[in-house]
């Protein structure tokens, strides 16, 4: 675990607790100022199997405790009106459990959508004694084989299911029990919150719940349903609230049958619903300031705008394991978290411009205040260790460095803007297309007829300037050394292929009244293919302080030739005085 | 006639003034000889004289920077020896900001090719003992120290004009006597320092006109400064220019000093005094212009070219600033603009091969055919020897163009007859051996140019690929890690060091 160390800094550890024993998710993990001091506690819905605890924690440390009798699903703080601080809001099973200072307040239960009247008749009738326990069982038989049996309460379900040698102890437990038979079959599979209108005004939030059913907008106030919806896509899953209540709001719906659902509510209480048709299931979704960012168990992240039309998608080749919305205000960067199983990549739009690295497993990410720390990023690990991270105000992501593309195969090539010249010149050639081709062919050919003529001018002379047949073979270097008034010309022939033999000798021609070599003529040994041979002459500038300069020809000479073998001339360069 | 007349009863000295200012320099020097012939003490005939001789061999002060080897190796005044990318000019920046000489050829100095031939700079490229190593005809050498190159061919000037004994006999020149007259000392500092290229007299005549004029003219503190660069005391020339513009503010005065620098390898500074310049003399010309070859010397071509076109909102006919952007254009793909920069240079008078041959190639890279070769040809016509190897060498280029190979050769070999130590040539005629099969031929172009020509890359390159399909590993290892050196980034120099590195590696 801990961040990797390349590159500059940018987030930092706060604390880290190993094995925390808190077996939870990251639907029943929240932070509030809950105290009203004005720092984030920790709050946290555990399930462990020793029992369901809500606990507080101040960094990670506990500092509060209470039980809770069912697995809770999930937990939401929310801002009621009446409270200076926020209160707790913990869905179990097919109610609401509402804590305020983590001391129970209320206990919400949500009214099934559409019991069926018979239903309630029939208990209602064994209640009082009208019926008996077998047409109970009969009626409650025709009903699900009627509507079936998902749309009856979960006693209905219960007692359907039992043998026959069950039914009648199973109706006196029923009945001893002086508690109305409550029937329900409603089941919460996610909660959320969301403001009631425009403006930070003392207004309460509204409570989004989502059961296996349908979706029920509660008033945190009075705890009633202000508006509930039956969801027929799928079975909701996971919600995720945007907009007010008294206006316009979406609800971005994960179905559990594998797909996502939008869902569109107006104020006064128009609903649609638009079914995105991914064909994948949903593991995480949030939603930026651009754009929503859905995670899919097929590792792919799919990009959409806030009305749900695809943008695009990338496959990261992993397991998404849960995704979050990062924003970091004083430098308005704004993103997606996106955890993977040993890493958590940092999206903005849709590239990479961070990445942290760990060593644990990673279960769950929430991105938020906690602490004093405004933007702080808990982490949940399988093994239970949770680990806070703070991004750190120094840190600088550059936008610039990360949007280039790491594959060299997608660098965009420079080319330069098409210049009106050079659009000017396109229609210029393709309308004098004809004229251009016959002046291009007659200047090439007059361009050929000078070289030709300049390159036979060098050849016919003879002067062996240009290398003959023979001479094509080898490969003569002069090299000139010194700064005078001393001068060392060195030579070096080096064959290609076997020479005649025949002698041959190396030659100097320069003015005599103003250099000296110290040998007029080198002989030149045998020339064997493959080697190179090396010859030095020494030459002096005998007035080098006339500072004058002037051309020094080496000719080849052979035996069996009369024009030079090979020629090069040089000037001499302007040479020093001497030193003495 | 009636003109003759008139001139003939005009006063001599003032009809000698008159033809030195409408620039007939010879008939000054005549009336000028009459004069003195009759009176040998006039002053003012005598200077009108001096000035004429320093009229016939002036050579801008701030241009003639020819930095020898020995200044360029065996420089103490280099204060950093490993200076950071960009605060030195040995050190070009590194930020990738110039581009690849893959684009871009690198000239002899390791620089991006620039669009004016200037006097050699001073880029150490590689060791002394490489320096020396490189063959050293009038073409390829650099003179061994400053004192040598133009120096030398100023004072032989002086000796042919003066065949009959030098003007003035410097050895028995009063010089406290004429030097404190503030009436002659100008012209015969001038002389002095341009003619006759003596500069312990320059100095010597400076340093009193300085103490006459009480250490508050700027030209004599100029000149003091002048001579001390001259004499390879950057330091104690720097001290002069710094005190001289404490005086008056100068334009040329900055100029001198940015040179100070620029010797003195701190590009930064003398960037410092160009913008301290700059803000008393806006948008000045000359010191845009060396504040843009600084830039180009650093290797940050982008600010070199912002500065060259402030140069040229400023003289829309500065030569240089228009080659630069031209060559800037045609560098960065877009030879039809490069082509309108070079037409405009075409048009203010200049008719030079290399100016036909640049406008060729633009018009035949930016499709304009039915020109392009035209003035390719007038190019080949009107070359002169200095350029006549680089022209053949394009010519190959488009005759490659054309996919006429053995017209290639033969313009490489034209350009080989005309400067046998033309590297990219040499390289390139390896190029076509290769393709023809002639390995061991092409293998010995490939290690001449390497020789010629230790700058280029491409050669090394060629050599190792070459080497490396004869079987002659060790030997491409070798050139492959050179032209690595001179080009890190070289994809195929990469790969083939990495192909290579497999048959080197045990199994």
């Amino acid at each position: 675990m801990g961040l990797d160390d390349e590159g500059p800094k940018r987030w930092i550890r706060l604390i880290f607790e190993a094995n925390t024993n808190l077996h939870t998710s990251k639907a029943n993990v929240t932070t509030a100022n809950i105290t009203g001091d004005g720092e984030f506690k920790l709050i946290v819905a555990d399930q462990s199997p020793a029992g369901c605890r809500i606990k507080l924690f101040k960094g990670l440390t506990l500092v509060g405790d209470t039980f809770l009798s069912d697995p809770p699903v999930g937990i939401v703080t929310f801002r009621s009106e009446d409270a200076m601080v926020p209160c707790v809001a913990v869905a179990v099973g097919g109610s609401l459990l509402i804590y305020r200072n983590m001391r129970p307040y209320y206990r919400c239960n949500l009214e099934p959508m559409d019991q069926l009247n018979e239903e309630v008749e029939l208990w209602k009738g064994i209640q009082e004694k009208q019926i008996d326990a077998e047409q109970l069982f009969t009626g409650l038989n025709h009903l699900r084989l009627r509507h079936g049996l998902q749309r009856l309460s979960f006693i209905t379900q219960k007692y359907l299911t039992l043998t026959p040698k069950e039914r009648p102890n199973a109706i006196t437990t029923l009945l001893s029990d002086k508690a109305k038979i409550i029937l329900t079959n409603v089941t919460v599979t996610y909660v959320t919150t969301m403001t009631r209108r425009v403006g930070t005004g003392e207004t309460s939030d509204i409570i989004v719940i989502s059961t296996e059913q349908g979706i029920y907008w509660v008033d945190s106030a009075a705890f009633t349903i202000m508006a509930q919806h039956k969801v027929t896509e799928g079975t909701p899953m996971k919600i995720m609230a945007s907009g007010y209540f008294e206006e316009e709001h979406r609800l971005l719906i994960a179905l559990r049958e594998g797909d996502i659902c939008l869902l569109k509510r107006v104020g006064d209480g128009r609903i649609s619903t638009n079914v995105m048709g991914l064909r994948t299931h949903v593991v995480a979704f949030c939603r930026t300031n651009t754009m929503l960012v859905i995670a899919c168990r097929n590792h792919s992240l799919i990009f959409c705008n806030h009305k749900g039309k695809k943008l695009t998608e990338k496959n990261v080749g992993e397991t998404i394991v849960d995704v979050d919305n990062f924003e970091y205000e004083p430098r308005v960067y704004k993103g997606a978290l996106v955890a993977l199983k040993n890493r958590i990549d940092l999206y903005f739009d849709t590239l990479v411009v961070d990445s942290l690295k760990f060593d644990l497993s990673i279960s769950w990410i929430r991105y938020g205040p906690c602490g004093r720390e405004m933007n702080s990023l808990i982490i949940g690990h399988d093994d239970t260790s949770i680990g806070i991270y703070a991004f750190r105000r120094a840190g600088i992501i550059d936008e610039a460095a990360a949007s280039k593309p790491a594959k060299p195969s997608l660098a965009k090539l420079n080319i330069p803007k098409k210049t009106k010249t050079f659009v000017d010149q396109c229609y210029y050639e393709r309308e004098n297309l004809g004229r251009m081709f016959s002046s291009y062919q007659r200047d090439m050919y007059m361009l050929r007829f000078h070289v030709t003529r300049a390159f036979a001018e060098l050849t016919t002379t003879q002067s062996g300037v240009l290398p003959t047949k023979e001479a094509d073979k080898m490969d003569i270097s002069l090299d000139l050394h010194g700064f005078g008034p001393f001068f060392r010309i060195s030579l070096k022939i080096n064959c290609a292929d076997t020479m005649p033999d025949v002698s041959r000798w190396f030659a100097f021609a320069y003015d005599k009244s103003e250099y000296k070599c110290e040998k007029e003529l080198i002989p030149v040994t045998k020339l064997v293919s493959r080697t190179t041979s090396t010859y030095s002459n020494g030459i002096q500038c005998l007035h080098p302080e006339k500072g004058l300069q002037s051309d020094v020809k080496v000719y080849l000479l052979a035996s069996d030739r009369r024009s030079p073998f090979w020629t090069t001339t040089f000037e001499m360069p302007v040479s020093e005085a001497g030193s003495d | 006639m009636a003109s003759a007349k008139v001139s003939d009863q005009l006063d001599p000295f003032y009809k000698a003034l008159l033809t030195f200012r409408i620039n007939k320099i010879d008939e000054c020097h005549e009336i000028c000889s009459k004069i003195l012939e009759r009176n040998p003490l006039d002053q003012a005939a005598w200077s009108l004289k001096l000035a004429c001789f320093t009229e016939e061999v002036f050579v801008d002060e701030l241009e003639n920077d020819e930095a020898g080897l020995a200044d360029t190796y065996m420089d103490d005044n280099v204060i950093a020896t490993a200076a950071r990318p960009g605060t030195s000019f040995a050190r070009p920046i590194t930020t990738g900001k110039g581009p690849s000489p893959a684009v871009r050829p690198r000239s002899s100095t390791g620089r991006p090719i620039s669009g004016m031939a200037r006097p050699e700079s001073r880029l150490k490229t590689g060791t002394m003992e490489q320096a020396l190593r490189t063959s050293r005809t009038s073409r390829t050498a650099r003179a061994a120290s400053s004192s040598t190159a133009r120096q030398v061919r100023l004072g032989t000037a002086s000796m042919v004009a003066q065949q009959d004994g030098p003007f003035v006999n410097l050895g028995r020149l009063n010089v406290e006597k004429y030097a404190g007259d503030s009436q002659v000392n100008r012209y015969l500092f001038e002389y002095v320092f341009m003619h006759e290229g003596d500069m312990r007299m320059a100095h010597q005549i400076a340093a009193v006109a300085t103490k006459t004029a009480d250490y508050k003219d700027w030209y004599w503190k100029n000149a003091l400064g002048k001579t001390y660069y001259r004499l390879g005391m950057i330091r104690e020339s720097e001290k002069q220019f710094l005190s001289s513009l404490k005086n008056t503010k100068m334009v040329e005065t900055y100029a001198y000093l940015s040179k100070v620098y620029a010797r003195l390898d701190q590009p930064i500074s003398a960037l410092d005094h160009l913008n301290a310049g700059l803000e008393v003399f806006p948008n000045d010309v000359t010191l845009l212009t060396f504040s843009a070859r600084i830039h180009e010397n650093l290797g940050d071509l982008d600010a070199s070219v912002t500065m060259y076109k402030h140069v040229l909102r400023q003289a829309a006919g500065n030569v240089e600033a228009i080659a630069c952007m031209g060559t800037h254009f045609f560098y960065s793909d877009q030879p039809e603009v490069a082509l309108k920069y070079y037409r405009r240079i075409l048009q203010m008078g200049v008719n030079k091969p290399e100016l036909l041959m640049n406008i060729g190639l633009c018009c035949f890279y930016c499709q304009q055919f039915d020109l392009a070769l035209g003035c390719v040809d007038q190019a080949l016509t009107a070359a002169t020897d200095d350029v006549s190897a680089d022209l053949w060498y394009n010519a190959a280029h488009i005759m490659l163009a054309n996919c006429n190979t053995k017209m290639a050769q033969r313009c490489l070999r034209l350009a080989l007859a005309a400067n046998p130590d033309h590297a990219e040539s040499l390289c390139n005629l390896g190029v076509l051996k290769m393709h023809e099969g002639n390995n061991y031929q092409a293998k010995n172009l490939f290690t001449s140019a390497t020789i010629k020509g230790p700058n280029l890359f491409e050669t090394h390159y060629n050599l190792a690929l070459l080497c490396s399909h004869m079987g002659f590993y060790a030997e491409a290892l070798r050139s492959v890690k050179q032209s690595l050196a001179l080009f890190p980034e070289h994809v195929q120099s990469k790969q083939l060091l990495s192909n290579l590195m497999i048959q080197f590696t045990q199994p």
